[in-house]
């Protein structure tokens, strides 16, 4: 031991001696010394490079590269370097390559000089430089010698060697990349490597006809059941390229796999499935538990977009548990997993609702984990979050989730409702964010009140007019715009005979929200403002007869006409000569020409139908668990996959000699196409009973009774209301 | 598809360390990226962080307004810029193409690993010393985005480490690698190296579960998982061929294997069986399917807290309930809000003095050094304001220790985290009952190896809420 202490000590000092030159000056001794480039050392290299030593030769080499990693600029080397491709040590070779690679391109006349050395290690004994020779052979992009890198290529393509075939696979895409008119003397390759036995070269294979011909999925017919079974074995990387190639070819060969039948008392476990469709669904289930949550992701969407719901063995619910196994792992792969089940349990909100517990928030988790989390699944507590991010799309889930699962709509309804009254009073000025979220309330619940069915208890009439009784605590422009929207949308009244004070058709209580409006106009904000111009033209077309609220309305109009913003401005312009055909029956007198509208017509332009809509949405068709919809754009290279086939391939054509055992006998092909197998979207079920105030009947003019009865404000009507809402807390 | 773009390292400064080539894009791609980064990094520091950790927080994935290069020449395009953080070095990897964003991860992760093994730890001073180690690494690593040879025991073969050995050589002027001791590229298992050589044979496992648990104010548990994962040393000769056992080996449901575990055998006999790399490396990972009920939870903290203008009130009681074991390192923490001052509290427990505290603006040494550690200590750091109570360790017979005490906040309405996330740990016990029983070795080796077993639990994320 103490000899070798002495060795090491001497080499100590041998290394400081040698290395003593190019230090800084009371820089940090050894890691500076390669990091240093001033342009005298850089002169020194040349001398290193030129030395007849290894050793020095290596040092050059390694300052050459810290150099590059600098940002140097390297290229005057290149002569001198190119020399030392036939190093006989493999370190100085390594280094070379890599210097190589960088500068080939800009080089090639030089580099050509060299061609000849990589062409002899071609059929170097060691398949370490086999490979790395052929490697450095194709990553020369120079159209001229493509003719000696194909060459290359076919030797190698049946090496014993599946290191070196995995190399030659790599190869066959940049050669590709640089002459694409290569494409027909590249196949024939690609397929001997797709019939190799090894499940090695698989990966980089299927990464090569990714890369190549991705739509010729054609080729992998008598294939395919022999990359099924390989896939168990190939290497982590191989597995996650093969099952995104396979996911690809089966829904554009295979048919699409039948909802499940009732009865179960069928023998056979995978009716329904296509038996190629099961094969892989089969072979593939293990890798649900790879380590590598690339291969598990790849996993989850095969059974997402492949397997049938509620299937015993192949049954897309096996993918719940290894996403969520995910979604306990490590920081940056939990963000992205729950991004994932995120948008999996918006689409199908079925598949994750049996362990929807595991949504629950930690304090402990970040912030862009929690966001997420709440997307996934909304639960009513997180409000009380200090961090109002999270607290602002806790409410916005809380909107998709009443919408979504019906059930729970009344509580979630009332969780928002009480929340927007607590606040009340406590809006300071200075916190932007609560005033914020108590936007994002308003406007969630806006969008739930749409969808609502008007049987619905609270019914949505009854909660518009709480969410009215809200207005003066409410200061977000957006959310003061929607309630006034909605009081509009929702003022029409289907009993006319209660009131009569001239308004019937309209809620007894929504002339009194108007009377308010118009009284802090001036105040609004310009969004506000064009709301209300809107709340009075509807009020006004559905209660035309009722002198009150046509003289407000004109009041409100005047006030438009002379307000700072032309947007204003204009909207009163066009609601006033909208609703000339409706009360104008004074000023007939000056016709102005035009159109002029009857008022069914207005009431249908004003409280139409409206789509439901709200912040997300505008990447739905990105696929779940694509790099696209986390990031929200469509990426270079987004591609969705296909559609299930209408026209399946025959099995026969997977038959072949790759096969060592035959699977069992192929099904018959149906040619009929299979009801949809994925039971409906929930959410979209739900926006179809949804239905518009504005279908529900109004009385024609005039044709109401005129009743005297007492002018109802809106505190009386609240009064009056039962208290319906059930106040039970999840906690 | 099926490809990144290549990785760069920045130091603690934000400055490149190593940048891998991209001859697939213009000059400035990786410094366009380089540059996103820092700004999105500078945004995220500077903006009030509003969340109860301290740390910038960034999205996993960036988008970066890039030049890149499609299919029909150089373009505006965009790329996503996957980025983890270790030791302040950051990694970044572009990928200009669509691609699955976990494999972008899945690679980072792999890499660092392979250079903590190659250069022990993973900081700036290891990394500049190694530089040319670490360039080689991603050449081998990555054929042009494409992830190449990834088994840390096929690098090593190819890549040589930076041993003592290699730097004596080098520094006599030895060319030592001209052939290395086997022939690369023809060992018949990828991830473990022929002809290993041990004197002496032996295997550890080290089995570790955390327990992940939300409990609500009134005490009940409304999630709980439990995940665990077997970490192994294997310093085995020749190509040993180990059969594993489990004493119920049903628990453990969801699992993630190490490449080296035959998938059917566990599929058919709940039992694993591999041959392993050589050196240290994860077995499997699991998640076990029964949550536990309210009963099995192994610590108790009844929590209360009440919010009033300008501060709060707190009481906060510790049981244990694990009657066999000690549970030790015990630390409940919670975030009291922006603009918390000061607190002042009270810790009582058994046997020890207790630990009295006032307007403590930082933790309180003399009461550890008094003994007030059956009540433990506590302290406030102001810059995050978290409260921390720390106990080194509690058993079952032992009085309930407590913590009582106020905070002030200069905001009228404070808002303290909804709950108190706890932290213990418990020696020699698996939440789940999970044993290892039996090795069995086959092969061609003629050895008994040594078998040592490890077994410890933990609180992942375990939060009590009030």
């Amino acid at each position: 031991m103490a000899a070798l202490n002495r060795l090491s000590q001497r080499i100590k000092e041998n290394f400081q001696e040698s290395t003593r030159d190019f230090a800084i000056p009371g820089g940090s001794a050894s890691t500076a010394t390669y990091f240093d480039t001033s342009d005298d050392k850089i002169k020194e290299i040349s001398k290193l490079l030129e030395s007849r030593h290894d050793k020095e030769r290596l040092e050059g080499m390694k300052r050459i590269i810290a150099g590059i990693s600098k940002g140097r600029d390297m290229e005057p080397f290149f002569a001198q370097v190119v020399k030392n491709v036939v190093a006989p040590s493999i370190e100085i070779r390594k280094l070379v390559y890599i210097y190589l690679l960088r500068f080939a391109s800009t080089n090639s006349d030089l580099l050509l000089l060299s061609i000849n050395t990589f062409q002899k290690d071609l059929s170097d004994q060691s398949p370490l430089i086999r490979s790395m020779s052929l490697r450095v052979l194709t990553s020369i992009r120079v159209p001229v010698i493509q003719g000696i890198v194909m060459l290359g290529l076919k030797k190698l393509v049946n090496d014993r060697n599946p290191w070196v075939r995995k190399t030659v696979a790599g190869g066959l895409a940049k050669v590709y990349e640089v002459d694409n008119s290569q494409l027909s003397s590249l196949i024939p390759l690609l397929q001997t490597l797709l019939s190799s036995q090894s499940p090695l070269t698989l990966g980089a294979t299927l990464t090569a006809f990714v890369e190549i011909c991705p739509d010729r999925l054609d080729l992998l017919h008598p294939y395919y059941r022999h990359i099924c079974r390989l896939l168990v074995d190939a290497d982590e990387w191989g597995q996650a390229v093969a099952v995104e190639v396979l996911t690809r070819y089966c829904r554009a060969m295979l048919e699409k796999p039948e909802p499940l039948t009732t009865n179960a008392d069928s023998d056979d476990e995978l009716e329904g499935v296509d038996i190629d469709l099961a094969m892989f669904l089969d072979c593939a289930k293990p890798l649900f538990q790879s380590r590598n949550p690339a291969v598990v992701l790849a996993m989850a969407k095969a059974y997402y977009h492949l397997a049938p719901a509620g299937h015993k063995l192949v049954g897309q619910e096996q993918l719940v548990a290894p996403v969520l196994r995910l979604a306990n792992g490590k920081a940056e792969v939990m963000g992205l997993a729950w991004e994932v089940i995120a948008v999996m349990s918006e689409e199908r909100p079925w598949l994750f609702r049996p362990r929807f517990t595991s949504t629950f928030l930690h304090a402990a988790d970040s912030t862009y984990v929690n966001l997420v989390k709440l997307r996934a699944m909304s639960a009513l507590h997180y409000i009380r979050f200090p961090d109002t991010a999270v607290a602002e799309e806790a409410v916005r889930a809380i909107g998709a989730l009443v919408r979504s699962q019906p059930v729970v709509a009344s509580t979630g309804l009332a969780t928002l409702m009480r929340w927007l009254r607590s606040n009340r009073g406590e809006v300071q000025p200075g916190l932007a964010d609560i005033d914020n979220l108590v936007g994002q309330s308003v406007i969630s619940l806006k969008s739930i009140i749409l969808t609502l069915p008007a049987s619905a208890t609270p019914s949505p009439r009854a909660l518009v007019a709480r969410l009215a009784k809200q207005l003066p605590t409410v200061t977000n422009h957006n959310a003061r715009a929607s309630v006034f929207w909605l009081v509009g949308q929702y003022a029409s009244s289907d009993s006319p005979n209660e009131h009569g004070l001239g308004w019937e058709g309209v809620q007894a209580w929504v002339p009194d929200v108007l009377r308010q409006a118009v009284k802090g106009f001036a105040e609004e904000s310009s969004i506000a403002k064009l709301q209300i111009l809107t709340l009075s033209t509807k009020v006004a077309a559905l209660a035309p007869a009722s002198s009150q609220l046509t003289l407000l309305t004109q009041y409100l109009f005047n006030l438009a006409r002379y307000d700072a913003s032309y947007d204003v401005r204009d909207r009163g312009r066009l609601l006033s000569s909208l609703l000339r055909g409706v009360v104008s029956e004074a000023d007939t007198e000056e016709d102005q020409g035009g159109v002029v509208l009857r008022r069914e017509q207005v009431k249908a332009v004003l409280l139409g139908q409206r789509p439901v809509a709200e912040k997300q949405s505008v990447d739905a068709e990105l696929e779940a668990g694509s790099m696209s919809r986390v990031l929200r754009r469509r990426m270079v290279g987004y591609e969705g996959l296909p559609e299930w086939t209408n026209d399946p391939t025959d099995s026969n054509l997977r038959d072949s000699e790759v096969e060592h055992q035959k699977p069992p006998a192929p099904t018959s092909m149906g040619s009929h196409i299979p009801p949809p197998a994925i039971p409906v979207h929930l959410s979209s079920s739900v926006t179809s009973i949804a239905r518009s105030p504005s279908t529900s009947n109004a009385s024609p003019v005039g044709s109401a009774p005129i009743v005297k009865s007492k002018f109802q404000d809106l505190d009386a009507f609240l009064d009056s209301e039962t208290e319906d809402e059930t106040e039970s807390e999840e906690e | 598809m099926t490809r990144i773009d290549g990785i760069i390292i920045l130091d603690t400064n934000g400055k490149p360390l190593i940048s891998s080539h991209f001859p697939q894009h213009p000059p400035s791609y990786a410094t366009s990226h380089i540059d996103t980064f820092n700004h999105a990094l500078k945004v995220a520091q500077a903006s009030p962080s509003t969340s109860s950790s301290t740390k910038a927080e960034l999205e996993p994935i960036l988008w970066v307004n890039a030049l890149s290069r499609g299919a029909a020449g150089v373009g505006m395009g965009g790329a996503g810029l996957c980025h983890v953080e270790r030791e302040g070095l950051r990694f970044l990897v572009p990928v200009g193409r669509e691609l699955n964003p976990l494999f972008a991860f899945a690679f980072l992760d792999s890499f660092l690993e392979t250079l903590t093994e190659y250069l022990g730890e993973v900081t700036e001073a290891s990394i500049k010393e190694n530089f040319d180690i670490v360039y080689m690494l991603i050449e081998e690593m990555l054929d042009e985005g494409h992830p190449m040879t990834m088994e840390t025991n096929m690098l090593k073969e190819i890549v040589l480490p930076p041993t003592l050995m290699r730097k004596l050589l080098s520094a006599a002027g030895v060319s030592s690698i001209q052939s290395p001791a086997s022939a690369p590229f023809t060992a018949p298992i990828p991830w473990r190296k022929p002809n290993v050589r041990h004197s002496n044979n032996e295997i550890y496992f080290d089995v570790e579960e955390s327990l992940d648990a939300i409990i609500d104010r009134k005490g009940n548990l409304l999630s709980s998982s439990i995940t665990g994962r077997i970490n192994c040393n294997s310093r085995l000769s020749g190509n040993p061929d180990l059969l594993l056992n489990f004493g119920n080996a049903k628990v453990m449901t969801d699992c993630g294997f190490h490449p080296c575990i035959r998938y059917n055998r566990w599929e058919r006999d709940h039992v694993l069986s591999f041959i392993p790399p050589d050196g240290k490396f994860r077995l499997l990972e699991y998640q076990t399917d029964t949550s536990i009920g309210r009963a099995q939870l192994p610590l108790q903290l009844k929590a209360s807290m009440s919010i009033e203008d300008y501060g709060g009130k707190f009481s906060l009681t510790l049981t244990s309930r694990t009657n066999a074991r000690p549970i030790e390192d015990i630390v409940i923490s919670i975030h009291l809000g922006q603009g918390t001052s000061s607190v002042s509290a009270t810790a009582t427990g058994d046997k020890r003095m207790p630990g009295v505290n006032s307007g403590g603006l930082a933790r309180r040494e003399e009461n550890a050094a008094e003994g007030g550690v059956g009540g433990g200590t506590w302290e406030f750091d102001p810059h995050t304001q978290v409260l921390r109570w720390r106990l080194a360790s509690l058993t079952a017979t032992e009085r309930a220790p407590s913590l009582t005490g106020s905070f002030t906040s200069t905001a009228q309405h404070p808002v303290p985290s909804p709950s108190f996330d706890l932290a213990f740990l418990i020696q020699h016990q698996t939440f789940s009952g999970l044993r290892i029983d039996q090795l069995k070795v086959a092969g061609d080796v003629m050895y008994k190896p040594f078998k040592g077993v490890k077994v410890a639990s933990k609180a992942g994320r375990y939060e009590v809420r009030w």
